[in-house]
């Protein structure tokens, strides 16, 4: 199976434009329990990028937090993920290898997602 | 920190970066991996929650990794490297400046219209220019 999308796995909402205001909705959306998370990580990014006088933080963020929507956007390949994630707890290392290949599937599908690729 | 090591999730991860973000990435993963060796202590013996996915990032580089606690190794499974059109001319003398910079006027005030201006940025997802 590839980090493509299943058949008939549609998704939640369309994929948002990367500003602060349409992720913010999208993850209000999709994932509200991960919201505080989003605020969160905003507020570091704004921080580090005033600290150190760069945008890259505030562009890691929308980049981030763009590839998130667009896994958690489809619930098939977020569970999948974090199907995934779970299994790298199990003792055999042919299972964790497969959940790692299985996990950058998706994310590199992702942030193809999110660049417009 | 024993046995502990990082790795790319594919071995043609890198391909493609500039060999700023190529030394900058095995920089940043091995700093990784020793915090990763000092704060996972039982290695092979972990038995609790695996960390899941996680990110890193520095300067104009980020990393998306996953730890397997019981293997003793992080894998990198994305890189996304941001630089200026010129990074991606292999022969252009500006090539080893080093890592973008940001004038030190540009501050926070300034960085909303800084993202919102047609600034000639690249964005490197792995192995992909975009």
């Amino acid at each position: 199976m590839t980090a493509e999308h299943m058949q008939g796995d549609e998704p939640l909402i369309p994929m948002p434009a990367l500003r602060l205001d349409t992720l913010r909705q999208a993850v209000a959306a999709i994932a509200p329990s991960r919201l505080p998370e989003f605020f969160q990580e905003i507020q570091d990014a704004f921080s580090q990028a005033g600290d150190e006088d760069s945008v890259f933080p505030i562009r890691h963020f929308y980049q981030r937090w763009g590839a998130t929507v667009a896994i958690e956007r489809r619930p098939s390949v977020a569970a999948r993920l974090h199907a995934a994630e779970r299994a790298l707890a199990d003792p055999d290392a042919d299972v964790r290898d497969h959940a790692i290949r299985e996990a950058a599937e998706i994310v590199q599908a992702a942030y193809r997602e999110v660049a417009g690729g | 920190m024993a046995d502990w090591h990082w790795e790319p999730v594919t071995d043609d991860l890198l391909n493609g970066l500039p060999s700023d973000a190529q030394r900058r990435v095995r920089q940043l993963a091995e700093e990784l991996t020793v915090r990763e060796s000092m704060i996972f202590l039982d290695g092979h013996g972990f038995t609790g929650e695996p960390p899941g996915l996680r990110t890193i990032q520095q300067g104009p580089l980020m990393l998306v990794y996953l730890t397997d606690v019981r293997g003793e190794r992080v894998v990198i499974i994305q890189v996304n490297w941001i630089g200026l059109g010129w990074e991606q001319r292999p022969t252009s003398p500006l090539e080893d400046r080093g890592p973008l910079t940001i004038p030190r006027h540009a501050r926070i005030y300034s960085l909303l219209s800084v993202l919102l201006v047609n600034t000639r940025v690249t964005v490197h997802t792995s192995n992909q220019f975009v």
